[in-house]
């Protein structure tokens, strides 16, 4: 059963959290938070980490059993069943928005008029046979892919690095308020917090005390990344121009002048991360496998593997039809609920201490 | 070990003849034997009076040694001693080594039909088997698919004896085991398992004989009847046995820890399991200097990615991208395609369709012709396409890197899967652009991270990481620093060569003149 | 194990078919587009003219290119073509162009755009907008700025040296002869959003090899001075143009001379490097800039007697050369001062350091700047090494014949 090693999950996290961040949600950052925006994503890290953490002690309490079954030894069935299909629902939703943004993107810039479900579905089906091969082929898909992901992102702020106006780095100083950079804060927990779900997987992790190590690796990586990502826009957009740009990550792409080589290297970019993007739909579509295959006490989870993919593909064309839709839905409480179902566990163990300890003195009390 | 092959069908005639008598045995024999024109029955006296037969094929016996090293000594033996009855089946009385002694009938069928003699005598149920071939068979040769420049020159030949007579050779350790099993009802093709005993793990030897176990089929012509019966994934387009003709890459293989398969009549020997990095090595590059041989490594996989990515690319990038190309070389692009009636898709399908059967065609081309035909085929169909207008320049020239890169694989199989890959992703690149072309590549990751070779996964040792063997998957590294065997050798037995074998470098020694 | 290989097939051939009914959906075959390599944009009395130029690679097929004479006035055999039309807006015109030309117009090459004067004085929004909004063009656009009527002389000037006009500007901006002013540049911040210097773009006869009734060729000629996105009145000479582009640490080497302190003769100097650090700085409630140049600079004639190997003389002779920068700073900063204008963009420094002061001004950032805003500027030059002799020619080795 233990056939994911830690570097596998440390690369695969990494992954997870840089590669939708970097990608989509910068300028969503910018917007709100301005110069503040480092900060805001140093410290949602941080809040997200933390939030795993309570996941690590919980899961390294029962390392050998899958959560879904001793969950309802916690907090009984009829609160365990609703309370993990709402962890399964959250990471619906996230895929399904995922997929929104994947295809919203690459139809805006570089498919103009081929049909959404077009893109829907060839990413459905590369997500799900990526995914039916069980645990170890996401892992594995993730460990090849990492070095060449981390060398494509870490290019970037390299190649525009002659663009930059070094002294609005100043600003991030002399801007610092923390009010200001709670809304990214917010954003940022909810994307890191997603490593909590490693409970879910506990079994299947090789030498499981080492897993805070690996998450906290993640963490670092994944923030080092974005912030090296977000510095740049900052320095070359500065912070005005930068919260106006619908895609800045695009632009700073475009602007990178790579000699008479190529002018713009953005396709071939977006080609790599596209694949670090399938590697984190893969994993949700795992969980999300994992949770209904364990509820429904089938051992395999390969059966749901391919109604999941094809749901949340589905669903990411018709759950919102624009743009301007999309950011009603992202505004409104769509992170709360995200948040929620990352604090979950925090629940089971902080439930679970109690219990514990609740137990322990009943027996001392028979001593 | 001898695997045994039951007989399928009932004799057309019924059973011998259980008498001790030659003669309705001699009959029976020739029934069996019947309408075979080169069996050959000698009958002849030994003794007293004392009938005995010596059956065999003409062409295929070894008459001439049989003749001189047994018969002649028996009749003069026989002929000085005439009243002791002679006990041909005493051991001591023979001056062959190796016969066997058999009361099989069928047994001794088998055993003529694989070019032995089989000498019956007058009341005496037991048979003599003299195991003694010699036919014409293929003196050793340089292989022709994969030649080196510096290392050694022999290849396999179709007779197994001589082939395990080149491992021997090279492994002269008695823990290299050679089991033999047999294979076709008609063929009876002999079949060895090499393998060194301590290195090769035990379940690998196990679950290659539980595969081959199941085999019952009429005749294995060649390795490859075998291979496709055998292998983990038969709808995969990746080869999961590597083969080979070479004694030295076998002999490497082998101590590594891995599996030979060596199959009669045929020169190609089956190495499991095998991984996608070692089909991307040659035996050249162990010969060559390490510098050397991790450029070229390094060349391999790059084009590697070329044979399967450039016309893709292609495509992908005039159809959807054109703002990635500079602004000059779109112009040059652009201006010689103005001519071309046919879509940037359609135009790299019939070049590459063109190339195929330019390749197929070459195969089998007789020797006289085939040289003017590459020719030809290069420059006038390239050259005349572009003049007429049919094809563009860049195409040409994209199909004919694409062309040379294949051929830098040094398993021709893997060649070919690459090769009919790519004409998946030319499609998916005319639909989806460059997100096709990434789309295509992670369902090729994905099964090559899925795929297992006889329980090694295909891509080890990148996924799953093993560390200690990248030093010989992404470089070459010098054979000082090849410390411990890959990761499919068994896991006790690692260290292959001691710690420093340098230690001259850094010692005073011979610089004190 | 069949009926799995039928399936296969079956499933295989059922996508194949979808696959290759349904089409390429956004696939635009290369030679089914025609790639804008410059936008030109002009104000006629009828509306916005609109003009792109097109690279007409159908002229280059190889080995089928004729004309190649040196006489550029047959504009059969030039590959360009420039298509105008003229709209009551930039989209409309493009609309219309759309119309007029066979293939998918694509703005993915297109790397500069020359705006006509009459253009600018109404406003470049509608260009920074249109730049923006699409998907293809990018932000690094350069601008460019014509006097007068822009297409005919454009579309009909002398290229010598490249193919199309479009690789002329690229090679004038990557070489750094031209002040490089992009769409990014005007949109820095509101407070000085739209101020900016584009480079203006003239047209000589310089081609002795050209006959007489030629069309002129392209030279770079000064810059105009944008505020608020509309075009001034005032422009910048080119030797002032330089001290402008210093300032925006474009200019790297520059050729120059100036006169000996100790005897008035020209010496001639080559920068070999120039760094330029701009630092907000706030003294109580008022905002003053300091602008520090540094720059090396190698002779590269001299017709002085000053000798060379001296280190007083030297010292002197950097004290004139920050004498002369400094000057020129200043006459540059004050012009676009007197114009209003925040073309070097200190708005951003002083709301990067100094973010509630800035808060409180920056409504009349524009105000304070062409009145209120302390200068200084500061030069420090080092002669690094003197050329390939010591002493002046005429020094050595000519004789003074009364």
């Amino acid at each position: 059963m233990q056939t994911v090693t830690q570097a596998q999950l440390f690369k695969l996290f990494a992954l997870h959290l840089f590669s939708t961040m970097i990608a989509f949600m910068l300028g969503i950052m910018m917007q709100q938070s301005g110069y503040n925006g480092p900060l805001g994503i140093l410290s949602g890290a941080l809040i997200g980490l933390g939030m795993a953490f309570f996941a690590y002690r919980l899961g390294m309490r029962r390392p050998d059993r899958f959560f879904v079954e001793y969950g309802k030894e916690i907090v009984g069935r009829w609160l365990h069943t609703p309370l993990v299909l709402f962890i399964a629902v959250a990471n619906l939703l996230i895929g399904m928005i995922n997929f929104w943004e994947l295809q919203d993107f690459l139809i805006q810039f570089y498919l103009v008029s081929t049909p959404p479900w077009a893109i829907a579905g060839l990413c459905g089906i590369c997500i799900a046979y990526t995914v039916r091969f069980g645990v170890n082929s996401v892992f594995r898909a993730a460990e090849g892919i990492f070095l060449f992901s981390l060398l494509s992102f870490l290019l970037i702020p390299i190649l525009v690095s002659e663009s930059f106006n070094w002294y609005i780095g100043v600003g991030l100083a002399t801007h610092f308020s923390p009010r200001e950079a709670w809304p990214s804060a917010y954003y940022t927990s909810s994307v890191f917090g997603e490593m909590s779900f490693v409970l879910f997987i506990y079994p299947y992790l090789m030498q499981p005390h080492r897993t805070f190590r690996s998450m906290s690796g993640s963490m670092i990586v994944a923030a080092a990344l974005v912030l090296l990502h977000i510095v740049p826009l900052l320095l070359i957009f500065g912070p005005e121009l930068a919260s106006n740009l619908n895609y800045p990550e695009l632009e700073l792409l475009r602007f990178m002048r790579s000699g008479s080589f190529l002018e713009t290297l953005d396709p071939a970019l977006i080609a790599l991360w596209l694949i670090s993007i399938f590697v984190k739909l893969g994993f949700i579509v795992f969980i999300i496998s994992l949770i209904l295959a364990h509820l429904l006490k089938l051992k395999d989870t390969k059966p749901f593997v391919s109604p999941v993919t094809a749901f949340i593909a589905v669903g990411s064309l018709v759950i919102v039809k624009s743009n301007i839709q999309f950011q009603n839905l992202m505004t409104g409480g769509l992170l709360t609920l995200f948040f929620a179902s990352e604090l979950i566990p925090i629940l089971y163990y902080v439930v679970d201490s109690l219990q514990a300890a609740w137990r322990k003195k009943r027996k001392g009390r028979f001593n | 070990m001898k695997g045994t092959s039951r007989e399928t069908q009932s004799a057309p005639v019924g059973a011998c003849p259980p008498t001790l008598e030659l003669t309705p045995r001699l009959e029976w024999f020739k029934e069996r034997l019947d309408r075979c024109y080169d069996a050959v029955f000698h009958t002849f006296t030994i003794g007293r009076g004392l009938p005995c037969v010596l059956i065999y094929f003409q062409g295929m016996f070894d008459y001439l040694n049989a003749e001189e090293h047994l018969l002649m000594p028996l009749l003069r033996e026989s002929s000085e001693r005439v009243d002791e009855p002679a006990g041909l089946f005493d051991e001591h009385r023979i001056p062959l080594a190796r016969t066997i002694v058999i009361d099989d009938p069928d047994e001794a069928i088998k055993q003529v039909m694989m070019g032995h003699g089989v000498l019956l005598q007058e009341n005496e149920a037991q048979m003599l088997v003299l195991p003694f071939v010699s036919y014409e068979t293929r003196a050793l040769e340089e292989a022709p698919n994969e030649s080196v420049i510096r290392g050694p020159r022999e290849a396999f030949v179709e007779s197994l004896d001589t082939n395990l007579t080149l491992l021997r050779r090279r492994i002269k350790s008695p823990l290299l085991k050679t089991e033999r099993l047999t294979f076709g009802v008609h063929t009876q093709t002999s079949v060895i398992l090499a393998y060194l005993e301590g290195t090769c793990p035990d379940r690998l030897i196990r679950e290659v004989k539980r595969r081959l176990a199941n085999i019952r089929i009429d005749g294995v012509l060649g390795s490859s009847y075998l291979e496709e019966i055998i292998q983990d994934s038969p709808y995969s387009p990746f080869p999961q046995l590597q083969y080979t003709e070479r004694p030295d890459t076998v002999s490497a293989s082998v101590l590594e820890g891995r599996i030979a398969i060596l199959v009669d009549n045929t020169p190609m020997i089956l190495l499991a399991p095998v991984t996608f990095f070692m089909m991307l090595q040659s035996a050249e590059d162990y010969y060559q200097p390490f510098i050397a041989a991790s450029w070229i490594r390094w060349i391999r996989f790059i084009f590697l990615s070329t044979s399967l990515l450039l016309p893709s690319f292609y495509i992908a990038i005039t159809t959807f991208h054109p703002e990635m190309i500079p602004f000059n070389l779109l112009i040059s692009i652009s201006s010689s395609r103005e001519i071309v009636p046919f879509p940037a898709l359609m135009e790299a399908a019939m070049m590459e369709l063109a190339f195929e059967a330019l390749r197929e065609a070459s195969v089998r081309i007789p020797k006289s012709i085939g040289q003017a035909v590459s020719i030809i085929g290069a420059l006038i169909i390239g050259t005349a396409a572009v003049q007429a207008g049919i094809v563009s320049a860049a195409m040409v020239i994209i199909v004919s890197v694409t062309g040379i890169a294949s051929f830098i694989i040094p398993n021709f199989d893997l060649g070919l899967s690459f090769r009919l890959l790519r004409f998946p992703m030319m499609l998916l690149a005319g639909m989806f652009g460059i997100f096709g072309i990434a789309c295509g590549i992670i369902l090729i990751y994905v099964h090559l991270v899925n795929l297992q070779s006889f329980g090694t996964p295909y891509l080890a040792p990148v996924t799953p990481r093993a560390a200690r063997s990248l030093k010989d998957t992404v470089y070459r590294a010098p054979w000082w620093k090849m410390r411990t065997l890959p990761f499919m050798a068994n896991r006790t037995n690692r260290l292959r060569e001691i710690a420093n074998m340098r230690a001259w470098a850094s010692s005073e020694g011979a610089d004190d003149e | 194990m069949t009926t799995a290989l039928t399936r296969l097939f079956k499933t295989t051939a059922g996508l194949l078919a979808i696959a290759l009914l349904t089409g390429c959906w956004s696939s635009i075959e290369l030679n089914n587009r025609a790639f804008v390599s410059v936008m030109l944009i002009d104000q006629t009395d009828k509306g916005v003219e609109l003009t792109l130029g097109f690279p007409l690679t159908n002229r280059l097929i190889p080995g089928q290119t004729g004309g190649s004479g040196v006489s550029a006035t047959a504009s059969s055999a030039q590959p360009n073509a420039y298509i105008s039309r003229v709209g009551p807006s930039l989209e409309d015109a493009l609309q219309k162009i759309q119309g007029d030309v066979p293939r998918q117009i694509a703005f993915g090459q297109t790397h500069s755009i020359i705006i006509g004067s009459r253009f600018a004085e109404r406003g470049v929004e509608p260009i920074l907008e249109f730049v923006l909004r699409n998907p293809y063009l990018k932000m690094n656009t350069n601008l460019f700025l014509v006097e007068g009527p822009v297409r005919n002389k454009v579309a009909q000037m002398s290229i010598p040296f490249e193919r199309f006009l479009a690789s002329v500007l690229n090679g004038y901006v990557s070489n750094r002869q031209i002040m490089s002013t992009t769409v990014k540049d005007l949109m820095y911040s509101k407070a000085n959003g739209g101020d900016g210097l584009l480079p203006i773009l003239g047209f000589i006869h310089n081609n002795a090899a050209l006959a007489p009734g030629s069309p002129p060729s392209l030279t770079t000629a000064g810059a105009a001075i944008l505020r608020n996105g509309k075009l001034v009145e005032t422009r910048l000479k080119p030797s002032e143009l330089s001290s402008a582009r210093a300032i925006l640490n474009q200019l790297k080497q520059y050729i120059y001379s100036i006169d000996s302190p100790t005897d008035g003769g020209k010496i001639g100097f080559y920068t070999t490097s120039l760094d330029m650090t701009i630092r907000p700085a706030l003294t109580g409630e008022d905002f003053k800039i300091v602008i520090r140049c540094k720059l090396q600079a190698v002779i590269i004639a001299s017709d002085s007697e000053i000798d060379l190997e001296s280190k007083g003389e030297i010292r002197q002779l950097e004290q004139a050369i920050n004498k002369i920068a400094n000057e020129g700073f200043a006459s540059v900063v004050a012009k676009t001062r007197q114009a209003g204008a925040d073309v070097f963009g200190f708005a951003l420094y002083f709301s990067v350091r100094y973010p509630r002061e800035w808060n409180r001004i920056k409504e009349q950032w524009r105000d304070y700047y062409k009145n209120r805003l302390e200068v200084k500027i500061e030069t420090d030059a080092m002669l690094k090494r003197s050329g390939s002799s010591v002493h002046s020619i005429r020094e050595k080795f000519l004789n003074d014949e009364a």
